[in-house]
């Protein structure tokens, strides 16, 4: 059987089928075991800025630190050279820290000594820290020859500063700039002919940067794009994704780039700041051309999108992944059709259900679980609400108990890695609990606050965590400032 | 049409021209060389592994071809084998190694990959000395090395 592990290519498959924890024992089990997995354990290495005293983890670089691809530094001590000297077969160095205590001279230096030991492996290089172009790591960075994807922060560009990385990186596949004063003008000359990802994030610019930076790419194939002042879309013919990220940018402007946009195979809008109803209106009217390619939306910040809205993206949105969004109200399930978005993984958002009506053989919470037991990709099910604050309106949000057999039309939710609920108690009993491990084999976490008693939580957290799943209170502070700084587009923005 | 191939004991096994291209190796020679009536010799797989591999090309072949999805997690998990893929692995130690290594010979992409899933599910949860039992492994290792091992991992452990 030892001949099937030797081969890099099983070895490797077997291994992604692990979580780390077995590789880790699977590497103690004998050496040929060892040849095979411990490249695994070591290919992603993250050193935390809490790392503390990295002295102990010396040695162990000393034997590894060759079987990193990838690097991730959440900061530079002084001493992180003594580690990082190691390295020397790097693919991607990622640096994501914007500030470190350490002098910057150390912090150049120690980027500086990986870059130039990595030349020729290096293709990827993505950082969070801002330098001088004219400052060394950049000057070896241009010269890597395999370098192709690039992520750059804080950088002005001026028709010059960009003509030097064009100039040295033509090959140059994935580029990625965040932050950062631009001043280009639209020049008809390819600058990046291999480029077919491209990244803006946040840049202080009063002109079209998209279509500017894009006629210089005509092979781009995925624009993700956080802007201010965007009126056109690039006529890129092989562009099919669009990420864009609406923050400060105004409905006219918004609904324009709906409407130009060429046909899109993957469409993921971020929308942030829509805030009175007239122009909510008009935004979902503009947004239906796109219903057939959607993939993910995030409403969270929209307060007037409203329940009618979200069923109808539900309804008729068949590619989408992510849905985020403040309220749904069941009582307007009564007449929705079907959802159709079976692709689903990520469902956030309250559910209020309301009271079932006697007088009606209809019940709002049926309808919800009836609905929701169709999305069976689902793996984030969250209801938690910063919007919802009085306790006495858990009445009127989805519960989670076996008792009033609703949950159990969830057990087609094979998938699902994590349940999030609150601010209000989930008030679950040791049956829910056993079901939820039972029929979902994915589950990894459960947020927010299982009981309302202490003694019963502890009882819950126990069986959890005999089934390995972890528990996590909700902190409501952190949570919303998360949603207001998260500029994270859900995945879509790792362009590199 | 009927494709005959010959295994490493010489055994002689005629099976349908879809069925025979759920394997790259065999779909490229065919492909490469034109139809022919020709067996197509198979010298790295015995009779009884590829009795096995042509069961799990008959029940799969109307499957679609399988499409990278780069949206995909790449860290696929391992607990969604289908039913009867599960059944089919459940052979002892010895042929689901042998059914691997063929499969990774024959280049049949989706049986390497339920073979290694199911090889991660074993050792998934066991501790060192557990899968040496499982697997019949002697260990070799001192047990210097074997601490610095899991001194040198510890580490590395939540990264």
């Amino acid at each position: 059987m030892g001949d099937a592990l030797r081969i890099p290519e099983i070895a490797l498959i077997i291994g992604d089928h692990l979580p780390r924890k077995s590789l880790l024992t699977a590497v103690c089990v004998c050496r040929a075991w060892y040849h095979s997995f411990q490249p695994l354990l070591w290919a992603r290495i993250v050193i935390r800025a809490d790392d503390g005293n990295l002295v102990q983890i010396r040695q162990a670089f000393e034997r590894n630190g060759p079987l990193i691809r990838e690097l991730v530094l959440d900061d530079i001590h002084p001493s992180t050279r003594d580690l990082t000297q190691h390295c020397t077969q790097l693919s991607t160095l990622r640096l994501q820290f914007s500030y470190s205590k350490t002098p910057k001279d150390t912090v150049v230096a120690t980027i500086l000594d990986l870059v130039q030991q990595n030349h020729s492996t290096l293709r990827t290089f993505d950082t969070k820290y801002t330098f001088g172009l004219s400052q060394a790591p950049y000057q070896a960075i241009l010269q890597c020859p395999q370098l192709d994807a690039l992520g750059i922060f804080g950088m002005d560009f001026t028709e010059e500063t960009y003509a030097v990385f064009w100039r040295a990186l033509p090959q140059l596949r994935r580029l990625s700039l965040v932050k950062g004063e631009f001043e280009l003008s639209i020049q008809e000359e390819t600058r990046f002919p291999k480029l077919t990802h491209l990244r803006v994030d946040s840049p202080f610019c009063w002109g079209p940067l998209a279509a500017t930076l894009a006629s210089h790419c005509p092979n781009l194939r995925t624009l993700c794009l956080k802007a201010i002042h965007e009126q056109t879309l690039p006529s890129c013919p092989q562009l099919s994704t669009l990420v864009l990220d609406n923050d400060w940018m105004g409905m006219d402007d918004r609904v324009q780039l709906l409407d130009l946009s060429p046909p899109m195979r993957h469409v993921r809008l971020q929308e942030r700041a829509i805030q009175c109803m007239d122009d909510t209106t008009k935004y979902f009217q503009h947004l239906q051309r796109h219903y057939q390619t959607l993939e993910m939306i995030d409403l969270r910040m929209c307060s007037w999108a409203k329940s009618e809205a979200i069923l109808k993206i539900l309804c008729s949105c068949p590619q989408l992944q992510i849905l985020k969004a403040d309220k749904l109200y069941g009582v307007m399930l009564k007449h929705a059709r079907p959802w159709v978005c079976s692709r689903l993984k990520e469902f956030r958002m309250a559910v209020v259900d309301g009271e079932t009506d006697p007088s009606e053989n209809w019940s709002p919470r049926e309808a919800i679980f009836k609905q929701l037991s169709r999305l069976t990709c689902l793996q984030v099910l969250d209801v938690y609400s910063l919007s919802i604050y009085e306790p006495h309106i858990k009445e009127e949000c989805l519960s989670f108990q076996l008792e009033d057999k609703k949950l159990a039309k969830l057990e087609t939710l094979c998938e699902l890695k994590c349940l999030k609920v609150g601010p209000y108690s989930m008030d679950l009993r040791t049956q829910d609990v056993e079901w939820m491990v039972q029929k979902w084999p994915s589950l990894e976490v459960i947020e927010g606050e299982l009981h309302s008693d202490a003694t019963l939580r502890v009882e819950l957290v126990k069986i959890l965590e005999q089934h390995g799943v972890r528990s996590k209170a909700i902190d409501s502070a952190w949570e919303r400032l998360e949603q207001r700084v998260d500029s994270r587009l859900a995945g879509a923005f790792e362009v590199i | 049409m009927t494709i005959t191939l010959t295994s490493l004991d010489n055994v002689e096994f005629k099976v349908d021209k879809d069925v025979a291209e759920r394997s790259i190796l065999i779909k490229n020679m065919i492909d490469d060389i034109g139809e022919t009536d020709a067996p197509i010799p198979l010298p790295n797989v015995s009779s009884a592994v590829l009795t096995k591999v042509i069961e799990y090309c008959e029940h799969h072949r109307h499957d679609p071809p399988q499409v990278q999805d780069e949206s995909d997690d790449p860290r696929k998990r391992s607990n969604d084998i289908e039913e009867w893929d599960m059944k089919f692995m459940q052979v002892d130690q010895e042929m689901l190694f042998e059914i691997i290594l063929a499969a990774n010979y024959l280049d049949i992409k989706p049986l390497l990959d339920v073979g290694c899933k199911t090889v991660a599910n074993i050792i998934k949860g066991k501790t060192p000395e557990e899968i040496r039992k499982v697997f019949n492994i002697v260990n070799d290792f001192t047990p210097e090395e074997e601490a610095q091992i899991k001194k040198e991992n510890e580490w590395a452990e939540d990264r």
